[in-house]
């Protein structure tokens, strides 16, 4: 993409009036003033993000982010590459503790609880969420295994929790059919859709409050992709889950909510369909019209 | 000048183009190959060809008639004469094995049917003829020169009628000296018999060794590379602990000498065998001392190969494990760990080799030539750490350069050879295997 | 936060141990790896701390003739003239014994006791004695005592002198039983000697002018040789088989007021007026003696009364009426110096831990001194010293001799010499080989034959060096002694091959030429090598014959009078280069192979034959890494052991001819450290030894990794 053609954007101005009330869907945009709507006013929170800033060194990676997400709703984070969008999702499950060199403020709320409080549990928080990554990242161990995994690692040994877990993931996640006669094979001599649907399976074995995916279907071929679109549409009903993609027919297609970052910045958030048919920003416009990103 | 020699357009491009350095080059590479190769392939067939029976030839000379197998053969050479070499054995009776006749000399040379090799406890083989085969206690043999000997038959390995045998009876007589080789005790101050426990010592010696190196290397590694703080620190400290792979192996053996052995052995001594001393127990060379050097040496090979491995399990393998609420320690052990394994083998297979191979920080820290006992026997505790032990190196040292005889002992030494190494070859065959398979699955080295 | 499930507090635990276990076994793993190079350090540091010394309680006892401290310091024996020879524990004081026996007291004359405890005696009635005191001790027993002193006393015939000179108890030759003993004394008439074994005494008096006015003598060791200083500061070596003759003299420059010997008795301390402490040898060279003077050691104040020789070593004590010095031999070095008034009479402890002083009054001072490696200095380790039995100073590793007294000599640089010597015929002999290899696998070779090779160098790499060494010293050596004019014509004969071999090749058709030729010169180029092989078989003896008279070896001697020995430097040279050659063929073959392609691409496109790219591009990108492979494979050739161990004499020379062994540091390790005493000096010094190849490979490596970084980084730029 050539840099003199991006639009002039005038330099937003995160102002937030107000703060949200636990038990009350709040989406805010950028300009602070709440978008009501009745879906998402009956979903109770799950997910509250606020004035969150993430630093890489001195580079900051997210500036002042406000988001919520509500209870069984599909949150579908685009954006253009490097916008922070899967920085965000990360911060959720806090896997950028991992990365050293990472500083954070702000708070997250998953539930009741906030997850950056100082004596806050990482392991038992992380228990609390899925993730999908954007490679599938089956372990190399049998496809059993792979979904007993997060079970195991909770100290579950009772076979019959474990099948019975195995088969319910594998069910809810549509493998179940595919792969019930060699669940002793390696998880890696499965195709590369199935290997991400394995990859769901292993991340809905531990009943997840909320299940995170990270661009699950970027390298997938289009069938791969419409069966996990699927099957997201289903699993709406159990989880929530917070998505981010590239792919903005994708987010139209699977999300409830929709938002949109440029530059570590939140621009909009809103109900999908508004959002791509009458978008409030006049960047979010030339992004979903395909002018950059 | 080059066009008044008026040299022909292609030789001047073969010149000028470098093709002819690259030529040249080439003949490098290829004298390097030829050495390689030529040098196993001699070990190969010096070291096996010794088993096999080879004929026994009678001579009439003007010092007498010579009864004998011939060993060498040489050309006549500036003021020298042709020579040829006899092996006659009998060593009781005529003081020497081997010995020189002018090839001139030589007449009339025979196969006798009847002559036999004796191959016997004491005192090396025995070139004759049998006199008296009837007692069941003894044997009377006949020398060429006519002297007689009777020796007891349990003083006997075995009767080879060279001259009389054919290809069968031969390559019978071929496996059982192998077998002799590999499974029997030494004889004649290691330059006959086999060598069992220098075997078994290497093995033993290798197996202790690999028990104390791969937690030592794993941890190490582990620590390095998953749980210290990435920085210049952990960078010079990891440059340090590869470049130790390059310290002299004489180092650690004079190292092990003055920490295993004086430091550590001689503290154990006056603590628990003070009653012994001072004959030392633990304050002399043995098999842990040696094992725990060995270790030591071999233990940033580990580190190198399983650092390797650690970095080449994939981020987002650990990444699923940690997301899904595993600790650190249970992604290391369930996921990074398995797929770290080939490596950790690798490592541990090229220690083995480098383990097998050395022998001079041995020399320093308890292999000896012969060792009265096995670290290993029926006796309680089973498992001496304390006792010397008998290594494959070190008795091709031993036996071909410390050796009153080293004449009569080279082909043992050429066997020994060749047993070790094939060992290390075989040991780094495999660890090269294991880790091209190891790249193939996760693509690439992580170099 | 709801309630923790147990399993999950179970598995935080276990991660928080697990965490501590391995940073903590970590970071001890690499301490301790690390821990190597202090421990190495810490027990070759002891060579370069200087002795300590104490002065202990003075006693006072009654004033004495002489003093003989025990091996153990921990008893002496005073002789007294008056009362015989008192012996009495140390530091306490305590009488053990007076033994009466012997002379009749008091005695006219009592020389100073050697430090192996005899000394002679003039009684009250003139007559002479020999004594020599001896402590019994019952085996085992620390407690001095219990242990017994007895004086076993020989002679006991008169004797008119008025001063004996010179004392030497000969050991018993023949059937004798006794000791025999050689006698130097003055009297009125001059200078007289005579040796007595059971008999009575005839004194043949010398009459050489020079010996007018000797102050001092002393019999060599065998009793065959005399030394004589004079007042008019000169020092005569007499010998005294037959007539006594004079042999030669040296000026030592002041009146001799002291003589004695350092232990093994070659070395003579002088002692003169002033103070001047000089060593001096006597070396036999044919029929003569060769005096020199080969030791000077500082000033002591005041004139010197005497010497007393260590048992255990070369030091020595040497006092003056103020001064109380011990020095070592070797090193001129001053281990101990004490201001000490009025000393008449001093002894040194047979270990040289103790030293005893007595004064005319009879106050007997002590010191004890710790001074574990006083044979190490400096210059020891790395300059020239003038040894016992030298002409000149030189630079020698011999670490022990057949007896006792030996001089250790424990020079590092021919073992430093040594290794440099055998590094660098390995390198003249790897290095062309495994760099042009490596440039032609990396640039010129088909991928196939690429994919056998790297492998099969891989493997290479791990032969051991015994099997190495083994056929070096016992199938290559031999081999190479009978016909070395083969191996050193073979290069001009594969060259002549190879010209046989290219003119074909260019014949070939093209077509051929780049089907089967291009990356697979090697192939082509093996027969080539079999016939140089062949043709040098065939020709060399007739060369030999021609130009070298038939035998090389002969023709070496005479010509240029070079020795031949058969494990050589051109033997470690070949073998050790074998073993490198892998080492630096990977090292340098992964450096040429990574240079980016963009950089061979441009060459070649701006129409560069594929040499001129490799030569001109890739060798100058890759140049760090070729000189990073050297060092590693220098580093390997450094510390190499089994090889040189079993490839060469081991001789420490200094000598570079090829056709000579040497020892290098490593081997050195290998041959001394299985007989080296645990903590003597020996062993401190190849301790020293591995910390230099320590350090020197560990810089050398370091260096390479550092340079290979450098380059990585450079390439990513690509």
């Amino acid at each position: 993409m050539d840099l003199n053609e991006r639009p002039v954007i005038p330099e937003p101005v995160p102002t937030i009036t107000e703060p949200p009330r636990a038990g009350e869907a709040h989406i805010l945009s950028q300009q602070g003033t709440p978008l009501t709507d009745r879906a998402a006013l009956e979903a109770p929170t799950m997910v509250s993000v606020k004035d969150l800033n993430l630093f890489y060194g001195r580079k900051q990676a997210l500036h002042g982010i406000n988001l919520e997400v509500g209870k069984n709703t599909v949150m579908a984070l685009i954006g253009p590459s490097g916008c922070g969008k899967s920085t965000l999702l990360r911060c959720i499950n806090r896997m950028n503790d991992l990365i050293d060199n990472v500083r954070i403020d702000g708070h997250v709320r998953v539930g009741q609880s906030d997850i950056y409080a100082p004596d806050v549990d990482v392991i038992g928080l992380r228990m609390r969420m899925g993730m999908v990554f954007q490679k599938s990242n089956p372990f190399p161990k049998s496809i059993y295994e792979n979904v007993a995994y997060g079970l195991r690692v909770q100290g579950v040994k009772n076979r019959a929790v474990l099948d019975e877990a195995v088969e319910r993931s594998l069910i809810s996640a549509g493998l179940w059919d595919e792969v019930k006669d060699r669940l002793n094979e390696s998880g890696l001599g499965l195709s590369g859709g199935q290997q991400q649907r394995l990859c769901i399976a292993r991340a809905l074995a531990v009943k997840p409050e909320v299940l995170l995916m990270d661009e699950p279907c970027s390298a997938l071929d289009p069938l791969a992709t419409s069966r996990i679109e699927e099957l997201i549409f289903e699993l709406k009903r159990d989880f929530t889950i917070v998505i981010v993609t590239h792919n903005m027919q994708q987010a139209a297609r699977v999300s409830d909510f929709t938002a949109f970052f440029w530059m570590g910045k939140l621009i909009e958030v809103g109900l999908t369909e508004k959002l791509f048919t009458n978008p409030r920003e006049r960047m979010t416009e030339d992004y979903i019209s395909g002018r950059f990103g | 000048m080059t066009e008044t020699l008026n040299i022909p357009p292609r030789w001047r491009a073969f010149i000028r183009r470098g093709s002819a350095m690259v030529w040249l080059s080439g003949a490098a590479l290829a004298l390097s190959l030829l050495m390689m190769v030529g040098l196993v392939g001699y070990i190969a067939a010096k070291g096996l060809g010794f088993f096999w029976p080879s004929s026994i030839v009678q001579v009439q000379t003007s010092e007498g008639p010579i009864l004998g197998e011939i060993s060498a053969q040489e050309k006549a050479h500036g003021t020298d004469p042709a020579k040829t070499q006899f092996r006659v054995c009998n060593r009781d009776l005529f003081g020497q094995d081997y010995r020189w006749v002018p090839s001139a000399d030589i007449q009339d040379p025979q196969r006798p049917a009847d002559a036999v090799l004796v191959e016997r406890l004491e005192n090396g083989p025995f070139i004759g003829f049998i006199q008296d085969g009837s007692s069941g206690e003894t044997l009377v043999l006949r020398a060429v020169d006519g002297q007689t000997l009777e020796i007891p038959r349990k003083h006997i390995v075995r009767i080879v009628p060279s001259n009389a045998l054919g290809v069968f009876g031969k390559s019978r007589v071929y496996a059982s000296r192998l077998w002799e080789f590999v499974a029997g005790d030494p004889r004649e101050s290691n330059t006959e018999g086999g060598v069992f426990p220098a075997i078994f010592g290497t093995v033993m010696m290798v197996l202790l060794m690999s028990i104390a190196v791969v937690p030592l290397g794993v941890v190490a590694a582990l620590f390095l590379r998953e749980y210290a703080r990435q920085g210049w620190v952990i960078r010079a400290l990891r440059i340090a602990v590869n470049n130790l792979a390059g310290v002299p192996s004489i180092v650690f053996g004079i190292f092990g000498l003055g920490f295993f052995i004086y430091t550590v052995g001689g503290t154990l001594d006056q603590i628990f065998f003070s009653q012994k001393l001072p004959t030392p127990t633990f304050g002399t060379g043995g098999i842990l001392w040696a094992s725990l050097t060995l270790a030591l040496l071999t233990v940033p090979v580990v580190i190198v190969s399983t650092e390797e491995a650690l970095s080449a399990v994939p981020r987002s393998q650990r990444e699923a494990s940690l997301a899904l609420g595993a600790t650190k320690w249970q992604t290391i052990w369930n996921v990074v760990l398995p797929g770290a394994l080939p490596g950790i083998l690798t490592g541990l297979v090229l220690a083995m080799a480098r383990g097998a191979g050395e022998v001079a920080p041995l020399m320093l820290t308890g292999v000896v030539k012969l060792a009265p006992s096995m670290p290993l026997d029926a006796s309680f505790p089973f498992l001496h750490l304390d006792r010397k032990f008998m290594h494959l190196g070190f008795h091709i040292y031993d036996v071909g350069f410390q050796s009153p005889n080293s004449e009569a002992a080279k082909p043992m030494v050429f066997m020994t050879t060749l047993l070790l190494l094939l060992i290390v070859l075989l040991l780094n065959l495999a660890a090269l295997r294991l880790r091209s398979r190891l790249r193939a699955r996760v693509g690439g080295s992580s170099f | 936060m709801t309630r923790i499930p147990p399993a999950l507090i179970r598995a935080k635990r276990t991660d928080r141990f697990m965490t501590g276990i391995i940073t903590m076994g970590g970071f001890l793993i690499i301490a301790a790896v690390l821990g190597i190079l202090v421990f190495i350090g810490r027990e070759a540091l002891p060579l370069a701390r200087s002795g300590k010394s104490r002065t202990n309680p003075s006693l006072q006892v009654a004033p004495v003739a002489g003093l003989l401290a025990d091996e153990s310091g921990k008893v002496i024996g005073l002789l007294r003239p008056d009362s015989g020879v008192e012996c009495i524990a140390l530091p306490s004081g305590t009488p053990l014994a007076t033994l009466q026996d012997g002379p009749v007291r008091p005695w006219k004359q009592a020389t100073e006791p050697s430090s192996r405890g005899e000394f002679a005696v003039l009684d009250q009635e003139n007559k002479l004695f020999f004594g020599r005191l001896n402590w019994e001790k019952p085996s085992g027993d620390p407690d001095p005592t219990h242990w017994t002193p007895t004086v076993e006393w020989n002679g006991g015939m008169p004797a008119s002198m008025d001063t004996l000179l010179a004392v030497r108890a000969l050991p018993p030759s023949g059937l004798a039983t006794q000791p025999s003993y050689r006698v130097l004394a003055s009297g009125k008439d001059g200078l007289s000697w005579t040796e007595w074994s059971e008999g009575a005494l005839t004194w043949k008096s010398i009459t050489i002018p020079e010996l007018q006015d000797t102050t001092q003598a002393i019999w060599s060791a065998d009793g065959a040789h005399l030394w004589a200083g004079t007042r008019s500061g000169n020092l005569h070596f007499l010998s005294m088989e037959g007539e006594p003759t004079l042999n030669s003299s040296l000026a030592f420059g002041e009146p001799v007021t002291a003589l004695g010997f350092v232990l093994g008795q070659t070395s003579l301390l002088v002692g003169g007026e002033q103070g001047k402490l000089l060593a001096c040898q006597a070396i036999k060279k044919e029929d003569a003696f060769l005096l020199q003077w080969f030791h000077q050691f500082e000033k002591l104040n005041g004139p010197i009364r005497g010497f007393k020789s260590s048992l255990r070593d070369k030091r020595f004590l040497a006092w003056s009426p103020n001064h109380v010095v011990v020095d070592h031999l070797t090193t001129e070095n001053r281990i101990f110096s004490a201001s000490a008034q009025d000393t008449r009479h001093a002894s040194l402890s047979a270990r040289g831990e103790f030293i005893y002083a007595a004064s005319s009054t009879g106050e007997l001072r002590s010191w004890s001194m710790d001074a574990p490696h006083p044979e190490i200095s400096a210059k020891v380790l790395w300059g020239k010293v003038h040894y016992e039995g030298y002409e000149k100073p030189e630079q020698v590793w011999q670490s022990s001799g057949g007896t006792d007294d030996f001089e250790p000599k424990l020079s590092l640089m021919p073992l430093v010499f040594g290794t440099l010597k055998g590094t660098l015929f390995a390198m003249l002999f790897a290095l062309p080989l495994a760099l042009f290899g490596a440039l032609y696998t990396s640039q010129f070779a088909h991928p196939r034959l690429k994919n056998i090779i790297k492998p099969a160098v891989e493997i290479m790499a791990a032969l051991p060096s015994v099997v190495l060494g083994f056929l070096a010293g016992l199938v290559l050596a031999p081999l190479l002694e009978k016909s070395a004019i083969h191996v050193i014509l073979l290069p001009f004969f594969a060259l002549l091959a190879a010209c046989i071999v290219a003119p074909l090749w260019i014949r070939m058709p093209k077509g051929f030429r780049l089907g089967w030729g291009q990356g697979r010169e090697t192939l082509w180029l093996i027969p080539a090598i079999f016939i140089g092989l062949g043709l040098c078989i065939v020709l060399a003896p007739s060369f030999e014959r021609i130009f070298l008279g038939g035998d090389f070896r002969a023709w070496l001697l005479a010509k240029h009078s070079i020795t031949y020995d058969q494990r050589n430097a051109i033997v470690v040279g070949f073998a050790m280069g074998f073993a490198v050659i892998p080492i630096i063929f990977s090292v340098s073959e992964d450096a040429l192979s990574s240079v980016p392609k963009a950089l061979t691409s441009a060459s070649l496109a701006c129409g560069a034959s594929p040499w001129q790219t490799a030569w001109r591009v890739v060798v100058p990108t890759a140049s760090p890494g070729i000189f990073s492979a050297i060092m590693v494979g220098l580093g390997r050739a450094i510390g190499e052991t089994m090889i040189v161990l079993m490839a060469t004499g081991n001789t420490p020379l200094m000598d570079w001819s090829p056709f000579n062994g040497m020892r290098t540091l490593a081997a050195n390790i290998a041959v001394e450290a299985p007989e080296a005493p645990v903590h003597g000096t020996l062993y401190r010094v190849l301790f020293l030894t591995a910390l230099l190849l320590f350090a020197l490979t560990f810089l050398l490596n370091t260096g390479a990794e550092v340079i290979r970084q450098h380059l990585r980084k450079r390439y990513e730029t690509f």
